[in-house]
């Protein structure tokens, strides 16, 4: 199982059974998935709480606080992608211009803003392009990319170790698994 | 092998994990959302009533919202998140509040990571976060579990709850004496669940295996990779926990 929305799809899974008439022992589920057993055994853990949740009166004032919490949330991302992939790489174009002129999807401009994409593996070309649809020198393109990503919106979790960025991909394994750009797209990358 | 699936003009795009769909009611939603103008859509979605006719349901805003920003229409999207944010934030409250953090601050804290982690997910357009477009209430449910579980663990580790002990500086000794075989009974297993946010993990899982799953002592150590003993220590701890709870209570 692929870790994130296989989980997701357990997770219902094993939600939807607790709720039946005669729910399927936790036993059988680690038997089934013994290697989300840690996963199992948190969630039966939780699960008395989190039945609770669902019964607590409404409280007007801490709603408030929370809503003002998850508007801040969204105000940063909203900052981010708003201002910083309008300003330093596109200064006037929206992404999906960008996108077009670059011949590649929003996701990968998405990708390239967040320096999330290795700099050794972008092509000469691919910067060259940006520096010529951002007016730029190829300098500032190179001086911007080449710098450690950039963690994502709001990710200032709190943990005992430091957050750490996302492991940076090679481009052209980004190109090739990138679900919006059309195979001639595509084929353009690979071949340089 | 090509992963794009093709696009039909008018049709939602297939999910991206072979043998996952979202349900048909949200396909027909998607479906009259893509033909509308960012402010229909916009209007639509502000509409809060659940039973009402029009409602869109949260997964197909996630699906519009992607879909917009894949267009660049970031505005749009960033509006679409902020009415997801305002239609969660009761839920997200409720399942932060049954955990009693006991510092408002990391109550506060919490509710930011758990949107956080929304936003990063609304915007990821890969099959990592497509299940947001199936279940998004059981994806919310899992990402707030996750968040508070981690902030219960720093909140105790600022608010050291008071040593077990017999008011005298003697810690007993438990592990061998411990002997309540007896299982909470169902109502009893009701009422208790709101005290078993005042649990360590380890002594919270310990003990919803003993009296929630009647697992056997055997069973939960060797599961849990621990000793017979620990399970014992583990539940008397929890027991004496809870029975200063109830003291507290009564």
């Amino acid at each position: 199982m692929e870790k994130t929305h296989d989980l997701d799809m357990l997770f219902a899974q094993w939600s939807a059974d607790r709720q039946a008439a005669a729910p399927t022992p936790l036993r059988i589920w680690l038997d089934r998935y013994p290697e989300h057993a840690a996963d199992l055994l948190q969630w039966a853990a939780q699960a008395p709480l989190a039945d609770r949740a669902e019964t607590l009166y409404t409280d007007p004032e801490g709603e408030a606080r929370t809503l003002a919490a998850g508007l801040k949330a969204v105000a940063e991302f909203r900052a981010r992608y708003e201002t910083s992939l309008t300003s330093l790489l596109t200064r006037g174009l929206n992404a999906t211009s960008l996108a077009e002129r670059l011949s590649l999807s929003v996701p990968l401009v998405f990708k390239l803003e967040r320096r999330l994409l290795s700099f050794a593996s972008l092509p000469a070309v691919l910067i060259d392009r940006l520096a010529e649809a951002l007016q730029v020198t190829e300098r500032q393109v190179r001086d911007y990319l080449n710098q450690p990503p950039t963690l994502a919106a709001g990710a200032n979790y709190r943990a005992d170790s430091a957050p750490k960025a996302v492991r940076q991909q090679d481009f052209l394994q980004a190109v090739r698994t990138d679900h919006e750009m059309t195979e001639e797209q595509k084929a353009f990358w690979s071949k340089i | 092998m090509d992963e794009r699936q093709p696009l039909v003009p008018g049709l939602p795009r297939p999910l991206q994990t072979a043998g996952r769909c979202r349900e048909v009611d949200v396909e027909e939603q998607i479906c009259a959302l893509l033909s509308v103008s960012s402010a229909e859509l916009k209007r639509r979605a502000q509409m809060a009533d659940r039973a009402a006719p029009g409602f869109v349901k949260e997964e197909a805003l996630v699906y519009m919202l992607r879909e917009k920003a894949r267009h660049g229409d970031m505005h749009t999207a960033g509006d679409l998140a902020e009415l997801l944010v305002k239609r969660c934030s009761p839920f997200v409250h409720k399942h932060i509040a049954a955990w009693k953090l006991r510092s408002p601050s990391h109550v506060e804290e919490c509710a930011f990571d758990v949107f956080s982690r929304l936003m990063q997910d609304l915007f990821e357009f890969g099959p990592s976060s497509e299940f947001w477009e199936v279940r998004f209430w059981v994806c919310l449910k899992r990402r707030v579990l996750n968040c508070v579980q981690k902030y219960q663990g720093v909140d105790r580790h600022e608010f050291q709850p008071d040593p077990l002990d017999d008011g005298k500086g003697h810690q007993t000794d438990v592990m061998e004496t411990w002997a309540d075989t007896r299982r909470l009974t169902p109502q009893e297993r009701m009422e208790i669940r709101e005290a078993l946010a005042l649990l360590p993990d380890k002594e919270r899982l310990t003990f919803v295996l003993w009296h929630y799953e009647e697992w056997t002592q055997e069973e939960i150590a060797r599961h849990l990779q621990i000793s017979d003993r620990a399970v014992r220590y583990r539940l008397e701890r929890a027991e004496e926990r809870l029975a200063a709870w109830r003291a507290g209570q009564s």
